[in-house]
């Protein structure tokens, strides 16, 4: 279990809150909405960066493991290995998960929502706000890993 | 408002090719009035870019055109572009592409700038494009004094589909339109599903509905109502929209409960007849939205 779980929970917390305020009668909907979208985007770049850090973290020592072998592509991964700083998140992401192309394609599409929310401040997208289960579908790769 | 000004930018309209987007912008003060451009003008169509601000601002620059006057030069004695009005005074134009507005420290630089002596017998504009919230604003500089802004808001916007078919922000008005009636046709659905059940309804609360792509088209931004569903004066249900585009869907509502919050989606193609079901927790089974539904959603927890 990784702090992505802890994050889930105290998303559902929060959002377990507004909701009830969302249920008092008279509450004020407009804020409320505003409250909620800044929210999911604050819950969707955390969850988001400690993705990233394990990411990072199991690419580095899988390139690591793969630069130490006896195969003729030790080279080629020694290479990456001495220019880790400069290899980019999704080649990363690409190292632990290029078997498997479903997932890696929705990591990258997570990714361009992440970095349109973080750097042009956007809102989430309406399908990437089930920031719960998405939460706990990085939960559930992290533990694959 | 604008005093002593060069020309009237009233009588203006601007068109302007903003990477994928050609918006004309105008005056609301002219409205009704007949467009000065339409995509017929568009002598070939562009090929389309990934991202809108990856476009050069010199691109963007040299495709305004401008009703009300004529464009004289691009690039010519310090400014992006030579205007003349219609009644023949020239402008000396610096052309700006942000996604904000102009800033008081943003006049004032300028008014420095235009204070130089090579320009300052000039009357001089600035053309601010903000491709955020899709409007122009002309600031107005007299002998290098500012005089003043004024804004013109799009009129038109359209994009060239691969098939050298448009995409009009009538299309995205219509979406919108259509959204706000399904909303309406379903809350007038539950309303006697309530009522069956012992319970009252009010529509008193609003969200603002301001998706992106309304914002891409100049669509302004709408209030939608939500309904809201009390046993005595307790709520045990809220209807609350949440989006119009989405993938996979046309249209997101979500019911909030006592016992938790549920997905209301449209399952039909866009402007046909609506098809609400409801996502369970997976969000992998849906179940049809009937009235049998909605009882099961304002049950006590």
């Amino acid at each position: 279990m990784s702090k992505i779980t802890e994050t889930q929970r105290a998303y559902n917390a929060i959002s377990e809150l507004v909701r009830a305020e969302i249920l008092k009668r008279g509450s004020n909907m407009q804020d409320l909405q505003r409250f909620r979208q800044a929210l999911d985007v604050a819950f969707y770049l955390l969850g988001w960066a400690q993705f990233e850090h394990l990411t990072r973290e199991e690419a580095n020592e899988r390139i690591d493991g793969m630069a130490r072998g006896a195969t003729i592509n030790a080279g080629a991964w020694k290479f990456v290995q001495q220019n880790l700083k400069g290899y980019p998140l999704r080649k990363k992401l690409d190292v632990i998960f290029h078997g498997d192309a479903k997932t890696l394609g929705e990591l990258n599409k997570d990714y361009d929502v992440r970095n349109d929310a973080a750097h042009n401040y956007s809102r989430l997208p309406s399908e990437a706000r089930e920031i719960s289960a998405w939460l706990a579908g990085l939960e559930a790769l992290v533990d694959k890993f | 408002m604008v005093s002593k000004t060069v020309s009237n930018v009233d009588d203006r309209q601007v068109l302007v090719h903003l990477g994928n987007r050609f918006v004309v912008f105008g005056s609301e003060l002219k409205l009704p009035a007949a467009l000065a451009f339409s995509p017929k003008d568009i002598p070939e169509v562009p090929a389309r870019v990934p991202y809108e601000d990856e476009v050069p601002a010199k691109r963007l620059v040299h495709s305004i055109r401008v009703s009300g006057g004529a464009i004289k030069q691009f690039e010519h004695e310090g400014a992006d572009i030579v205007f003349e009005d219609k009644d023949g005074t020239t402008v000396l134009v610096e052309a700006k592409v942000r996604e904000r507005d102009l800033t008081r420290a943003d006049y004032q630089r300028y008014e420095a700038l235009f204070q130089d002596p090579q320009r300052r017998g000039l009357s001089q504009e600035v053309w601010n494009f903000n491709v955020e919230r899709l409007h122009l604003e002309i600031a107005q500089y007299i002998q290098g004094r500012f005089e003043g802004t004024t804004s013109l808001r799009p009129l038109d916007v359209w994009e060239f589909n691969a098939d050298g078919s448009t995409f009009h922000r009538s299309q995205v008005e219509e979406r919108v339109d259509n959204w706000a009636a399904r909303i309406q046709a379903l809350y007038d659905q539950v309303t006697p599903w309530a009522e069956h059940a012992g319970l009252k309804t009010e529509r008193t609360r609003k969200v603002l509905m301001s998706e992106e792509l309304m914002q891409q088209f100049g669509v302004p931004d709408r209030e939608m109502p939500v309904l809201d569903v009390l046993r005595s004066d307790q709520t045990v249900a809220s209807f609350v929209p949440i989006g119009l585009w989405l993938i996979g869907a046309n249209g997101r509502i979500d019911v909030v409960t006592l016992g938790g919050s549920y997905a209301l989606i449209d399952r039909a193609k866009e402007l046909n007849p609506p098809e609400w079901v409801v996502l369970g927790a997976t969000r992998r089974e849906f179940r049809p939205f009937d009235e049998v539904e909605f009882k099961r959603l304002v049950s006590p927890p």
